[in-house]
């Protein structure tokens, strides 16, 4: 499986030269495997430039097929959705997949189309652009090619549903969780069955550990939690995720430096950075 | 009046080394007019900006939204002065008939897509739903609303203060075949060529004279497409000159317009202007003091 980021950031793509580095772009990732449809996972601003990458391929020919994964529904999530230019290509496949929280994840992704706020043309029309195809995730683990998609609840926030993602060739294994706060030990439970012997984790680390005291509610984890997750579930890798929209690179990097010591490998997600598993 | 571009880009916001220079944030302009502060759009620009008002204590802003596309709304949830209480927002925008401003602003933020809801904001917000051809007085500075031809119901912007005119029109396909608002499309072709004309006039009225005008500059000629709704460089050009406009800012610039690019088309067009216009290509960050 090979893993490519094209977008760590959280909540908004504000754009300032001190977050030039690791990025801007909302949450996007990417996941290969030469036996399978693209799987991307989340649909915020790095989902546009992924597109573009695409279409230098199979979607450009209207030949290509993928599935896209929302772990939830806040904007910073589904944003890049309009702006997935493979959607608007007769001949492509692709399927939108989400928890869909109490109103059906169809129905949300329409919302966003509004034409008071959208004027790209609606591609979940028959006829236009490709062909598109929304689902609502059921508790049965998905299998596209040789990998399995499992997903797990992590709590809810504010009405949006969140989930996280476990993919697994049998062999290797991807664990997801881009925004979750440690409530309770269930939760910590779940956190860790979905992560549980990952070669990768990426993983919620919004706020600080210093900060997060003072965030109870606010929906977040830090990296601190991230790694006892991480620990505990025996993941091999950890990739901190959905930093905070004024979390200035260097920022990033003065907390990387002090996570180096710790037991197992951590670092904090880089637009276009590539992971490769098994 | 001082003008300082915070966003300048259209679609969404570019994070990318192309777009370094001229900047990646979608549209936003701070316009400072003695003690009044104005801000044109709540693209992802108005997030820096909202929490540099917030540390100066700028009580008072008032938003101009010319149309409520994601690109110029998005930041809005974001902007800090919204979670301050004694601030006061002061929001205008050209009237959708179904839809209030309020209520546009106010479902961006409900739940399952926002995890604060407007209504629980700690600024006092005060929202005005403008006509056609509206007039009216901010502090020390006279607003002019009017159509653009652009999907949706978008307005355009004249803003007069001490003699000086800052001119805000975009987004706007001014001299395309297709008629793009709604309400606008149906009647006789006869109708309809009335009014793209009437359109083109009105655009001529927000930037008669105006010491700066920005421009929706979308497209370069060869890319143009006519059902998108937005101009060319070219366009902004022609209406400069029957305007008789003194500055020309290209703004609202494709996400996948470079730097480099910007620079060549700026080079290439300011042989083309007067000479008593100036050209350039909107950049973040970019100030004017008209």
């Amino acid at each position: 499986m090979k893993i490519t980021l094209w977008g760590a950031r959280g909540d908004v793509s504000a754009i300032h030269p001190d977050r030039s580095r690791y990025g801007v772009s909302t949450p996007c990732v990417l996941v290969e495997h030469s036996d399978a449809d693209p799987i991307i996972l989340d649909g915020g601003i790095g989902l546009h430039w992924l597109g573009n990458a695409l279409m230098a391929g199979a979607f450009g020919k209207g030949q290509g097929r993928a599935q896209l994964f929302f772990s939830h529904t806040n904007w910073c999530h589904i944003q890049g959705v309009p702006f997935f230019v493979p959607l608007l290509i007769p001949g492509n496949s692709i399927r939108l997949c989400g928890g869909g929280s109490a109103h059906g994840t169809k129905q949300l992704l329409l919302e966003q189309m509004r034409s008071t706020y959208c004027p790209v043309p609606d591609f979940f029309q028959d006829g236009i652009g490709a062909h598109v195809d929304v689902c609502d995730l059921d508790t049965e683990p998905l299998q596209i090619g040789p990998l399995s998609v499992e997903h797990q609840e992590v709590g809810a926030f504010h009405g949006a549903q969140r989930l996280g993602f476990r993919i697994s060739d049998g062999a290797n294994t991807l664990a997801y969780i881009p925004a979750i706060e440690y409530v309770d030990d269930a939760l910590q439970d779940r956190a860790e069955a979905l992560a549980r012997d990952a070669d990768l984790l990426i993983h919620d680390a919004y706020y600080t550990d210093a900060e997060l005291a003072a965030q109870k509610g606010a929906g977040h984890s830090c990296p601190a939690q991230a790694l006892q997750t991480a620990r505990r579930a025996n993941a091999k890798r950890l990739v901190l995720f959905n930093h905070h929209p004024e979390r200035t690179d260097d920022a990033l990097d003065a907390a990387a430096q002090h996570l180096a010591k710790s037991d197992l490998p951590v670092e904090f997600g880089r637009e276009k950075s590539e992971y490769s598993v098994g | 009046m001082e003008i300082t571009f915070r966003g300048v880009r259209g679609s969404f916001p570019v994070s990318s080394p192309h777009a370094a220079r001229y900047g990646g944030n979608t549209p936003c302009i701070q316009v400072e007019a003695r003690e009044t502060c104005l801000i044109i759009d709540a693209g992802t620009g108005i997030f820096e900006l909202g929490k540099e008002l917030v540390r100066r204590d700028q009580r008072d802003i008032h938003l101009l939204i010319s149309h409520t596309h994601w690109d110029h709304i998005h930041g809005f949830p974001h902007f800090a002065p919204l979670h301050q209480s004694g601030f006061r927002v002061h929001i205008y925008s050209l009237a959708h008939p179904e839809c209030s401003i309020q209520e546009i602003l106010s479902d961006q933020q409900k739940e399952p897509f926002f995890p604060m809801a407007l209504d629980r904001a700690q600024a006092e917000l005060h929202f005005t739903d403008l006509s056609e051809g509206q007039r009216l007085q901010i502090g020390p500075v006279a607003v002019q609303c009017e159509r653009l031809n652009h999907p949706s119901y978008t307005g355009g912007f004249r803003l007069e203060c001490g003699g000086k005119t800052l001119s805000y029109v975009s987004d706007t396909d001014l001299y395309g075949p297709r008629l793009h608002g709604e309400g606008m499309k149906t009647g006789s072709e006869v109708a309809r060529e009335t009014k793209r004309i009437e359109l083109q006039e009105r655009a001529v009225e927000l930037a008669r004279g105006a010491d700066l005008m920005v421009f929706d500059s979308f497209f370069l000629p060869e890319e143009y497409k006519d059902d998108w709704g937005h101009s060319t460089v070219e366009d902004a050009l022609r209406l400069g000159k029957e305007a008789d406009a003194r500055s020309i800012a290209f703004f609202h610039h494709a996400p996948g317009r470079s730097d480099e690019q910007l620079d060549e088309v700026v080079a290439h067009y300011r042989t083309k202007v007067p000479n008593n216009t100036s050209l350039l290509a909107a950049a973040e960050g970019g100030r004017m003091v008209l």
